[in-house]
């Protein structure tokens, strides 16, 4: 291979810096791991963070809009092998057709003896983050499907072994100050008799530490958070909704928010929504991301309407505004989500996904029946620089 | 602007970084780019015949004679022309492409190939 290579003229040293990384912006994920095996001087181009390279690859996937990705996670049941896959779709193609599909590959493996389905947490910056909401196994991971890598997290403070039983949530987001993603959970541990009251306990895991940190009691949430509950991670905080009892036995509902970088909760108050009931603990709505801020999704059994809200200015609670209402009678169970491009995910009667343009009114259908998950996604290289020993490439 | 950077390039006599064959290449550049700005095709088009009668090396010239020329359509032009050529190729090709040899310590290189086998595969053949 090197005999014309008589006179050593590596024209490709001759390159600055930026330009290299210019080109490699250009890549397929594939191509740019291909390209850290080219020299000393590539790789450490990508995966030294002094050069930050993946978050400016990050910022160019969410940026370009030509590749505008929504992810699925669909039904074991309904596959081939009786495993998860999730799949990819772009959102601006005319037919859907999948554009990459992966597996975890964690079935029936050490880490997963007892073939538990995994569910998804959260999704943020093409990291998943997934658990099998177990009290006796309770394992929880960290996935970049992109570059075939998974980090398992280390046990909580908080567990069955530790604690006794317990119900708990978890939340995933990326906090854009220190640019690290974390994961949360909310346990409250029941009234027994070592524990005359019931106590809710929080811990933060921090990828750039690796570790659990417990927050202090005093900062802890009021309200029972349980369950899997669907979640908004934007502006650097995670969004859920819940409910809290309140005096006279019936039920307050907003969105419990936490600051993924002081790491404290806040409250944000719902819209008034039409035909409010205090009576259920649960509300037929759920919370979703739209653009920088948050959209609640909301069926109103009453006027049998499926109403869109979405907070104009995020946190100014005067703010939300219904931006649509779509009856439920046409076979419109729930909307699940906004496409990356604006368009409205919704879930129809049988379990069918569609994307609906508000504007033009076009359907398209994802031809994916029975989901598990649904999100806007983007590729990124997150996870790729880490080495430690308990990340995986596979 | 781009004229002026141009007209001080011929002047500094000192550059030795951009033969007067790549100035012809590069110096029509902007009246092409104006030209068939919106047409795609013809840009593809260009594309192609400039990897076929371009060989890699005097592309990396190109690069850094836009670079220099401050030219930045031209440059994001050419760098996503290498890209192209050197997209879902092998280690090699790639490295083939830009007269790089292998640094890596031995062993070294085999660890990252193993590290990220699954992305070695499906590699255009050489």
């Amino acid at each position: 291979m090197s005999d014309n290579n008589k006179t050593l003229n590596p024209w490709g040293s001759l390159l600055p810096d930026d330009i290299v990384t210019n080109i490699f912006l250009r890549l397929p994920i594939k191509s740019i791991i291909i390209c850290t095996s080219v020299s000393k001087k590539w790789k450490s181009l990508i995966l030294d963070p002094k050069f930050n390279f993946i978050s400016t690859h990050l910022h160019h996937s969410y940026n370009n809009n030509n590749h505008n990705l929504h992810l699925f996670s669909l039904d074991s049941q309904k596959t081939e092998d009786n495993k998860e896959i999730y799949v990819l779709y772009n959102e601006d193609d005319t037919d859907f057709t999948r554009h990459a599909s992966f597996d975890i590959p964690l079935h029936g493996s050490e880490l997963d003896p007892l073939n538990k389905i995994l569910h998804v947490v959260g999704t943020c910056n093409g990291l998943l983050c997934l658990s099998d909401y177990s009290l006796e196994t309770d394992r929880i991971f960290l996935w970049n499907p992109c570059v075939g890598k998974y980090l398992r997290l280390p046990s909580p403070n908080v567990t069955y072994a530790t604690h006794g039983v317990f119900k708990g949530s978890l939340g995933f987001g990326f906090d854009p100050e220190t640019n690290d993603y974390k994961v949360v959970r909310v346990v409250s541990l029941p009234i027994t008799p070592n524990l005359p009251t019931l106590q809710h306990k929080v811990e933060v895991y921090s990828l750039s530490t690796g570790q659990w940190r417990m927050l202090s009691d005093s900062l802890v949430p009021t309200c029972v958070v349980y369950g899997i509950l669907t979640q908004s991670s934007v502006n650097g905080a995670m969004h859920w909704l819940v409910s809290r009892t309140a005096n006279d036995n019936q039920f307050d509902h907003f969105g419990l928010v936490f600051d993924l970088h002081n790491e404290v909760f806040r409250e944000i108050l719902l819209p008034e929504l039409p035909a409010y009931t205090r009576q259920r603990s649960t509300l037929c709505a759920s919370v979703s991301t739209y653009r920088n801020s948050i959209a609640l999704f909301h069926n109103d059994h009453n006027s049998l309407c499926l109403d869109i809200w979405v907070m104009k200015d995020y946190g100014v609670v005067s703010s939300w505004m219904k931006a649509l209402s779509l009856p439920l009678r046409k076979n419109i169970m729930r909307a699940v989500g906004f496409c990356r491009n604006g368009h409205i995910v919704l879930e129809l009667d049988g379990g069918q996904l569609i994307s609906w343009d508000v504007e033009t009114q076009e359907i398209k259908d994802f031809g994916i029946i029975g989901y598990n998950f649904v999100d806007a996604y983007v590729e990124s290289l997150v996870l790729l620089d880490k080495t430690t020993d308990n990340t995986i490439t596979y | 602007m781009k004229f002026c950077t141009v007209k001080q390039y011929f002047d500094d006599e000192n550059n030795n970084n951009v033969t007067n064959g790549i100035a012809t290449t590069v110096i029509p550049l902007p009246n092409k780019h104006l030209k068939i700005k919106a047409n795609n095709k013809e840009m593809e088009q260009y594309e192609q015949e400039l990897l076929r009668n371009v060989m890699p090396q005097e592309l990396t010239k190109l690069i850094l004679a836009a670079n220099y020329l401050n030219f930045k359509e031209a440059l994001d032009f050419f760098c996503r022309t290498v890209a192209n050529a050197i997209q879902n190729k092998s280690v090699d090709y790639v490295r083939k492409f830009f007269g790089l040899e292998s640094d890596f310590e031995p062993g070294e290189e085999e660890k990252l190939c193993k590290e990220f086998a699954w992305s070695f595969e499906g590699v255009d053949e050489d």
